[in-house]
């Protein structure tokens, strides 16, 4: 009850630091997105490279990301900035989206490509064409991972300077005032399940009816 | 660099055996928990809401660790052992979810046969289910274990201990060769945790193989 | 004209070439089958032909021109290409999939509509049933026919394909392999086509390549293989039941004869007594030769009705068409329990009868002139 008197007593507030974290979000998404999916496609033919940064990712993945930003904020340039936290967070969406774009572009069926090789379609009109959208729902896949796990870690950069939910989560520990950092976990909590369900409807619209027909 | 070598000789190893016990402690407790709910949650009363049941888990597999966290520290309160809890809580997803996965993967054919040739359904499950899905239950446990690291990290908040409080103290105190050995100690348990636990898999495949 | 010339296929680790000096000549128009066992070099060759796989070294032209000077893609957009997992491409329609390569040839809108629209016709599938479909929602025979469209879109001159008809069900396999002969009739079409199935071979080629271990062992019309087999690997490739196999090869139209008397529909009462005296049965045909059924003269005399005789007709259960093999007729009259079969043209009009006597005699006769 009085995490509620709290709720509504701060709205504006919480408002204010909802659509900070939507925002950061949002600027890191756009980068993590012409990054790695760009690399992805570049590394589709060549296994060995993909291999080795498959791995660094992987390593990225498996360092905490509080300690990301702890190094990021000594790097200079990077210092206590939104890029440090930009930066942090289009880091851990490496795995989740390169990796999908390279499996996804290999794992289209061989008859398939070949069959288009045969009918004279050119290399890049069979990657834009077949290989893409195919690839496609994995690919979407990979991003709806990583900006679910987005809004998890953005909460932490609080911690750097960054003004979102995790503020509430921060402030409220340091000043025991746990009805503030309960708000701060249960919107957390609703942002990263909205965010799914919003990805998980946005697939359904946008993958080709070919695809997830049942056969 | 005499710094450095100070902390690992002195801070570290006590740091490192924290965070080791407070993993091994939640990840064990994850284990005993999520494996059973995860078998429960396969039999044939509950099978038909498999797949909402599965959709709900996959849904709350994306609330973030600081969040449940947070959630639970006003139930819980601050200390050692409400850090165990949260991060045990956390940890059960995926094993549940792998679970359930591994048991309803298995090829319907298979469970039919071991009926047909009259196994008890306790039987089925600990001669056929159970050791059929056990390379996708150690999958879960590798991924969950990876998490119960890393979050471990954030549990300092809630004074868990271990390597968090190296990084947050070279944060707070702008002190980054803390941060980084922070960091390096937790993401090298982590490969440890998944690699230690993966060997466990490839062993099994030799041994089908 | 595919012309193939001294051609052969290196791969990195291998001990003997995947093709080995190959030289063989496909004529305009016709079909000529590659087969052998697994392994033998028939699949690199086709594939060579559209520079899916580049050969080592010897030449290979098309009308006189050597591929090579050809831009690679260039090259395939003028063949048609259908592979054994037809390939469609899952998320585009029956419409795109067969719309591809026109528009890869910069066809205007309306021109690719009605192109697809007659392909769909020609491979016997409603447009407006199956144009808008996703290859998931079509059975396994309707995608091959889609990927037969496909391959047919632009008007090629050679059409590539391999086992284009594995993947599907003996009897849709049957009905594909007559359909698509019948449409080769029409647009003649020159075809290198990929089996492991002598019988299949028999069957289409005009032409049959035998291969084995990267080399040519006999390149020769089916009634040669069959008859003349070069050496014993031949021989024993083709089988023992040659004979069955003649079957595939000879069509009902090289047997069948008119010698039925037919009568019009509703014609005069006067003709019936004339057939009486020479033949049993009568086929009963309408104005525009269709057929309507047969009767049974000395039923009808006896009965003492010959004035309303058309009460008496019955229909057929079975017909043949014209490009049917003696072995589709075999089937037809075992399964039916019938010894003689009408057989129609293209246009369903009737032409004549095959019976079980007649595709004796015939087998007969053309296994004694080949031996010899």
């Amino acid at each position: 009850m009085s995490t509620l008197k709290y709720f509504i007593k701060n709205i504006d507030k919480i408002t204010d630091l909802t659509m900070e974290h939507i925002e950061l979000i949002s600027l890191a998404m756009c980068f993590a997105l012409i990054i790695w999916i760009s690399i992805g496609i570049l590394i589709r033919n060549h296994n060995k490279l993909a291999n080795g940064l498959l791995g660094v990712a992987s390593i990225i993945m498996s360092i905490p990301s509080i300690s990301i930003y702890g190094i990021l904020v000594t790097i200079p340039g990077f210092g206590l900035s939104r890029l440090s936290a930009v930066f942090a967070l289009v880091l851990y969406a490496m795995l989740p989206i390169m990796r999908n774009v390279y499996l996804a572009l290999n794992e289209v069926d061989e008859s398939i490509i070949e069959a288009a090789r045969g009918m004279g379609m050119k290399k890049n009109q069979i990657l834009w064409k077949i290989q893409l959208p195919l690839a496609f729902p994995i690919i979407f896949a990979g991003v709806r991972v990583a900006l679910v796990m987005m809004v998890g870690i953005a909460t932490l950069a609080v911690y750097i300077g960054e003004r979102n939910l995790g503020r509430l989560i921060q402030q409220g520990i340091t000043r025991t005032h746990m009805d503030m950092v309960l708000t701060g976990g249960l919107l957390v909590a609703i942002l990263a399940i909205v965010v799914d369900g919003v990805m998980a409807l946005i697939q359904k619209k946008l993958i080709s009816p070919g695809l997830h027909l049942d056969s | 660099m005499n710094e450095i070598i100070n902390i690992l000789l002195y801070d570290a190893p006590e740091l490192v055996l924290q965070h080791l016990i407070i993993v091994t402690i939640a990840l064990t407790s994850a284990i005993f928990l999520a494996v059973p709910l995860g078998v429960l949650l396969t039999r044939e009363k509950l099978k038909p809401y498999s797949n909402k049941i599965i959709a709900i888990l996959n849904t709350a597999q994306g609330v973030p660790s600081l969040a449940v966290i947070a959630i639970f520290l006003k139930f819980l309160g601050i200390g050692y052992f409400p850090s165990i809890v949260a991060l045990c809580l956390y940890g059960l997803l995926p094993i549940a979810q792998n679970t359930i996965a591994g048991i309803s993967n298995i090829d319907p054919d298979i469970l039919e046969s071991a009926k047909g040739i009259g196994l008890s359904k306790n039987k089925v499950l600990i001669d056929v289910e159970l050791p059929l899905a056990f390379p996708v239950i150690i999958a879960g446990i590798q991924t969950s274990a990876v998490l119960i690291v890393g979050t471990a990290a954030i549990a300092q908040l809630i004074g868990a201990g271990g390597l968090g409080k190296l990084i947050f103290t070279g944060i707070s105190q702008f002190r980054p060769e803390l941060t980084i050995i922070g960091a390096i100690l937790s993401a090298l348990m982590a490969i440890v945790f998944d690699r230690g636990l993966g060997s466990i898999n490839k062993r099994i495949e030799k041994k089908y193989k | 004209m595919i012309k193939i010339e001294g051609v052969s296929k290196y791969y990195k680790g291998m001990d003997r070439p995947a093709v080995s000096k190959l030289d063989l000549e496909i004529k305009e128009g016709e079909i000529c089958v590659f087969v052998g066992p697994s392994g033998c070099g028939k699949t690199t060759t086709m594939k060579m032909i559209n520079r899916i796989i580049e050969p080592t070294n010897g030449i290979i032209s098309i009308d006189g021109k050597n591929i090579l000077e050809f831009d690679a893609d260039e090259l395939r957009l003028g063949i048609g290409y259908v592979i054994q997992k037809v390939g469609l491409f899952p998320h585009y329609t029956v419409f795109e999939n067969i719309a591809v390569v026109p528009k890869l040839k910069g066809w205007k809108e309306d021109k690719v509509m009605s192109r697809v629209r007659e392909l769909l016709d020609v491979v016997d599938l409603d447009p407006d049933e199956n144009m808008y479909k996703y290859p998931n929602q079509l059975s396994g025979g309707q995608k091959q026919r889609v990927g037969v469209a496909r391959a047919m879109a632009a008007n090629p001159s050679v059409m590539l394909m391999d086992e284009p008809f594995g993947a599907v069900d003996p009897i849709t396999r049957n009905q594909l392999q007559n359909e698509f002969l019948a449409l080769q009739k029409k647009v003649k079409m020159t075809i290198c086509f990929v089996t492991h199935d002598i019988d299949e071979a028999i069957k289409m080629g005009d032409k049959i390549a035998i291969m084995n271990n990267g080399k040519l062992v006999q390149y020769d019309t089916p009634e040669n293989i069959l008859f003349s087999p070069i050496n014993e690997f031949v021989e024993e490739f083709v089988g023992s039941d040659r004979a069955l196999k003649v079957l595939n090869l000879l069509r009902v139209s090289s047997i069948m004869e008119a010698y039925m008397p037919t009568i019009r529909y509703g014609s005069d009462s006067s003709q019936i007594n004339e057939f009486y005296n020479n033949s049993n049965f009568a086929i009963v045909l309408n104005d525009d030769n269709k057929l309507q059924g047969y009767i049974d003269i000395n039923r009808i005399v006896e009965k003492k009705n010959v004035e309303k005789w058309c009460d008496y007709i019955r229909t057929y259960d079975i017909c043949l068409g014209i490009d049917s093999t003696l072995k589709d007729a075999m089937v037809a009259m075992l399964e039916n329990d019938m010894k003689t079969i009408p057989v129609l043209d293209d246009e369903k009009k009737y032409i004549g009868v095959v019976n079980f006597d007649m595709i004796k005699s015939h087998v007969g006769r053309e296994y004694e002139t080949t031996i010899e």
